[in-house]
């Protein structure tokens, strides 16, 4: 995967100088935004690429030297704008979701089958009344192995899905070019592990309860949720996938971003379990990386809708009279015709404007909600 | 008027009554001596919380009962309210069983199911006593129809209070009764008090047998106090029964003990009317007719009470070392056997 | 009294649910044990809906008994045959009825056996119907089954087809306890062939009137037939219903509705009694006590709505039908649009 190159702005700390695993240690910029690094581990610092250099993705800029075999640091992997972090992306089991502070509605029968066949609750997405668990969506999530399987072979299922997409559903597109300053914003406040993807995510899942209607699938008959699972495109070797995070509408910024940072992990190397492909109430598609302004894309069926999003770019606007710079961003709302209207489309687009203009009050170091 | 029952020192005793011998006068004295007692001892019962819930004793009504039940043949049946202890022993039970019941023991007449206010014993005639008021009145009315379909000869005495002829089921039953001319003995004590409630705030004439007027039934008022009066009335309403004349209602005067039930007061002076109801207690009353009549001496009457208060102590005794029923009882006779 | 009957064999006889009941009632009064029939309008008239035509002709009239409209007297009396000698069945006009000797009936006949330690034994026969969708009004139109079924001591039957009144109407007629035997004015009518040499049917056997994969329906009475109704009409649709008819209440059948609630995993109960604290309300909570890990769904309950009953024809929607039923197994299925 291409990226686009990285500018060492400044090194926060002089060479040789004693870090701690987590301290910032230099500011890097990108054509979006500057992003801070922090050590990898704990040791002294040693600069490769001074400050004011570009460097090429994956290029050693520097090295902390803990006495054990020097780690590298590498250039931040672009797509997902944080560092790419050895200690981080050696493979750790996913941790377990936390439940304790989220009850999960299930039917009794749903409960004794989940629990005679082995299958967790918490990552089951219910159909039933009010996104209850019932039965049958045990049986359909037991279906699915339970275990990872190398290469999966979903290359199949992803091409299927696809077609079936393309043949099935009456895609509409509603789109607009929405103000994205507030994104710039809470990125330049938060930095770290934030991304773009994070944010809007975040912004997303809080807009859809805003629109029930595109929030849940099509199959027979239109089942809505209150909850927002929201499935991110993933591209990998294989295909795009679309791991999904529950209840994302509940989840902090940090524990949104922590997901993600899994869930795609998971996806890249292989380790998704077929169940977590499923079960979403809604998909974000971010193309942001990429010179991408505007695309419109196929639905995940059997969801409503697919929220499309392009690269987010100062640039000018009229504003009160003035031309002055802000940050915007193309964002496309793909629409199952059968379920919902574009209508329906233009209210997202305007609850996801207000929810991403409310970012820097939400996210808002010490405040994050 | 003569206000009933007539004063213990005011009563005269009459002729020598000629229906009964010497034996059968002696056998109601001796009968009313023993329910005397009983009763007696089934209130020392209750205040040493021998007994649960609510008992009646009918100390001071003895003379209905005993008079009435005498009047009958052994297979007629007889039912009877929650004061019917009397009536189980008038009518043969056994009095160990009654006061067991009483108590809620396991060798009580209804195996400790039913208590003071359900006694049992079917063999025997006396077929239910009613914890409901009045309830049992048409249930009478039943059993004597019964009586009349199968073609026997018996009949049926029904006991109530002054306060169940207020109840619907009576006038119901007074109807009915008489429509199809069961053999029925109604017998109303009206001993003046409904719990609380005394019968001048309670009956809208002063006689109850009044009623059955409406209902082309005969009727009777007779000194509740007086067994041989009762006895005759009785006696008269049977064979006006077993002939298929019908059924008879009898008004039978008394004077109700201090308390309406072993615990509860229900009335206003608990001294005023123990004296009223002493002033007309039926057996020093009878015990001066049976001495003037010549029919025993004082001590014989004094020995009859003697062994009645010592058997009394001796079935109450016996009732209190009996054992309760085992728990798994409970679940017993919700149902007869299909 | 004329009757058409199709007799397709020595055994088999076309009835109606009257005729039926009429059949097994002359059937026991031909028999040894004395029997007394109390009630109003049941002698020459043969009864307010005619079921007991015939009888009084048959049997005369100290046997088939006319007598005063006093029902609490009337139910008196007739405990008063039964414990000394003499069965008793008593008609009660209309269910609606059963308030005015409800004393006799739940504190007496109810509970004599009991409190009298097993010594007196009480075979009545208590006979009323369900008056329903009459336009009879909010006095005579209830089915108060439910007051009974909280009551021990009292058995409880509503058969729903004439083979069952056939049935069950005998069985009770042999037994020593008080029965109340729930007619239905609107399934008098209901004709069908009847198996009169069938054997003796005990209280507390359900029937599957038609057996299914989705969703357990319990109905009771008339709505046995709204629930086979909707049945096809669902069968249509795919969606496969099993219908139970409890026959009695009160020994109630618990077991064979948990079989099918384990199976199907959702329960509808439908009766024309009042939902709150109706018979659907104790279903469910048996339901929840013994099969609670087989709900996929709240248990839902099809039931007449809690107000006095109108009289007019236009708001008989008060009562469930088979379309109440059909909109009772979507909910249970989610069917309908969750939010």
């Amino acid at each position: 995967m291409s990226g686009e190159p990285v500018r060492i702005a400044a090194w926060l700390v002089e060479e040789g100088v004693a870090v701690s695993q987590g301290d910032p240690v230099a500011e890097l910029e990108t054509e979006k935004s500057t992003i801070e690094l922090e050590a990898p581990a704990t040791g002294i610092l040693r600069i490769v690429v001074a400050a004011g250099v570009d460097a090429e993705v994956d290029a050693v800029i520097g090295h902390i030297e803990d006495g054990s075999p020097v780690t590298e640091q590498s250039a931040p992997a672009v797509a997902t704008m944080i560092p790419s972090d050895p200690v981080e992306s050696a493979p750790t089991a996913p941790a377990p979701p936390d439940t304790a502070s989220r009850t999960i509605v299930a039917s009794p029968a749903a409960r004794r089958l989940a629990t005679e066949r082995g299958v967790r609750l918490d990552t089951v997405v219910g159909s039933g009344p009010g996104g209850r668990i019932v039965a049958s969506d045990i049986v359909g999530a037991d279906a699915a192995a339970t275990d990872p399987v190398a290469g999966w072979g979903l290359r199949d299922a992803v091409v299927a899905g696809v077609a079936a997409s393309w043949r099935e559903i009456p895609h509409i597109h509603i789109s607009g070019r929405l103000d994205g300053e507030g994104i710039a914003t809470a990125r330049s406040a938060l930095g770290r592990k934030i991304t773009v993807t994070d944010l809007l995510a975040f912004s997303l899942a809080r807009a859809l309860l805003e629109v029930p209607s595109l929030n849940g699938s099509y199959g027979d008959g239109t089942r809505l949720s209150t909850a927002v699972h929201l499935s991110l495109a993933v591209a990998t070797e294989h295909g795009v996938a679309a791991p999904t995070i529950r209840n994302a509408h509940e989840l902090a910024l940090e524990e949104l971003a922590a997901e993600r940072r899994r869930i795609v992990d998971a996806a890249r190397t292989g380790r998704l379990e077929k169940r977590e492909l499923g079960g979403g109430t809604a998909t974000l598609s971010n193309l942001g990386a990429y010179p991408v302004d505007f695309f419109a894309p196929v639905i995940t069926g059997p969801q409503i809708c697919l929220v499309a999003t392009g690269r987010l770019a100062p640039e000018p606007v009229a504003v009160d009279g003035m031309i002055t710079v802000r940050h915007r961003i193309w964002v496309n709302v793909a629409i199952d015709h059968r379920a919902a209207d574009g209508e329906a489309g233009g209210r997202l687009l305007t609850s996801l404007e207000q929810q991403l203009s409310n970012l820097p009050a939400q996210t808002a170091p010490g405040e994050e909600r | 008027m003569t206000t009933l029952p007539i004063p213990v020192d005011q009563a005269v005793g009459g002729p020598k009554p000629t229906e009964l011998d010497d034996g059968e006068l002696l056998k109601l004295f001796r009968l009313m001596c023993q329910i005397r007692r009983f009763e007696e001892q089934v209130v020392e019962a209750s205040l040493a919380n021998l007994v649960p819930g609510s008992t009646h004793p009918c100390i001071g009504q003895e003379a209905t009962k005993v008079g009435a039940i005498a009047a009958l043949a052994p297979d007629d049946y007889v039912l009877a309210t929650y004061r019917g202890h009397a009536e189980a022993i008038a009518k043969g039970c056994d009095p160990t069983a009654v006061m067991a019941e009483i108590m809620c023991r396991v060798t009580g007449l209804c195996s400790g199911k039913g208590g003071s206010m359900h006694m049992s014993a079917p063999e025997l005639g006396l077929l239910a006593t009613n914890g409901i008021v009045a309830g049992h009145i048409p249930m009478a009315g039943g059993v004597a129809l019964s009586c009349q379909f199968r073609k026997t000869n018996q009949v049926v005495a029904c006991f109530f209070g002054d306060g169940a002829s207020c109840e619907g089921e009576f006038f119901e039953t007074l109807n009915m009764a008489s429509l199809w001319k069961v053999p029925l003995i109604l017998i109303c004590e009206n001993n003046g008090w409904a719990i609380s409630v005394s019968t001048s705030l309670s009956q809208s004439t002063p006689d109850i047998a009044d009623r059955a007027t409406g209902f082309g039934i005969p009727s009777a008022i007779v000194d509740g106090n007086d067994p041989l009066q009762v006895w005759r009335a009785v006696r008269n309403a049977a064979a006006r029964a077993r002939a298929g004349r019908g059924p008879t209602l009898i008004e039978c005067k008394t004077v109700r003990w201090e308390r309406h039930s072993a615990l509860s007061a229900g009335g206003s002076d608990p001294d005023a009317q123990r004296r009223a109801w002493q002033t007309v207690d039926p057996l020093p009353r009878f015990r001066s007719a049976l001495l003037e009549w010549g029919v025993t001496d004082e001590a014989t009457l004094d020995q009859m009470d003697e062994v009645a208060l010592s058997e009394a102590v001796s079935v109450r005794e016996a009732a209190e070392a009996a054992p309760f029923p085992e728990r798994d009882s409970i679940f017993e006779h919700i149902f007869a056997p299909v | 009294m004329s009757q058409t009957m199709l007799t397709e064999s020595d055994t088999l006889v076309e009835l109606t649910m009257s005729q039926a009941i009429n059949r097994a009632l002359v059937e026991a009064l031909e028999g040894a044990e004395p029997i007394v029939h109390l009630g109003q309008d049941l002698g020459a008239y043969g009864g307010t809906f005619g079921v007991t035509r015939g009888l009084w002709e048959r049997f005369g009239p100290e046997v088939i008994r006319d007598g005063p409209l006093c029902e609490s007297a009337t139910v008196g009396f007739g405990i008063g045959l039964a414990i000394s000698g003499v069965r008793a069945i008593v008609e009660i006009e209309f269910f609606d009825f059963v308030g005015v000797c409800m004393d006799q009936i739940y504190n007496q006949a109810a509970k004599l056996h009991y409190l009298s330690g097993g010594r007196l034994q009480v075979p009545l026969l208590l006979r009323t119907p369900i008056a329903a969708r009459l336009g009879g009004g909010p006095q005579h139109s209830q089915s108060l089954e439910a007051w009974f079924m909280h009551i021990p001591g009292i058995k409880i039957v509503m058969p729903s087809n004439a083979q069952d009144a056939y049935d069950l109407l005998r069985t009770a007629l042999a037994d020593r306890n008080p029965v109340l035997y729930i007619e239905n004015v609107r399934l008098y009518g209901r004709r069908q062939m009847v198996d009169v040499s069938s054997p003796p049917r005990p209280f507390g056997q359900a029937r599957t009137a038609r057996q299914g994969e989705h969703v357990t329906v319990v109905a009771l009475s008339a709505l046995v037939d709204e629930a086979l109704k909707a049945a096809a009409t669902l069968a249509e649709r795919g969606i496969s219903i099993e219908v139970i008819d409890p026959c009695t209440i009160a020994p109630l059948d618990l077991d064979t509705i948990l079989d099918s609630l384990r199976r199907t995993q959702h329960l509808v109960v439908a009766h024309d009694g009042h939902k709150t604290a109706g018979f659907g309300a104790e279903l469910a909570a048996l339901c929840s006590e013994h099969a609670f890990d087989y709900l996929d769904a709240p248990v839902e309950r099809v039931a007449a709505l809690d107000v006095p009953i109108p009289s007019g024809p236009s708001l008989n929607d008060v009562y469930p039908d088979a379309d109440s039923i059909i909109r009772g197994v979507e909910r249970t299925l989610g069917l309908a649009n969750a939010l």
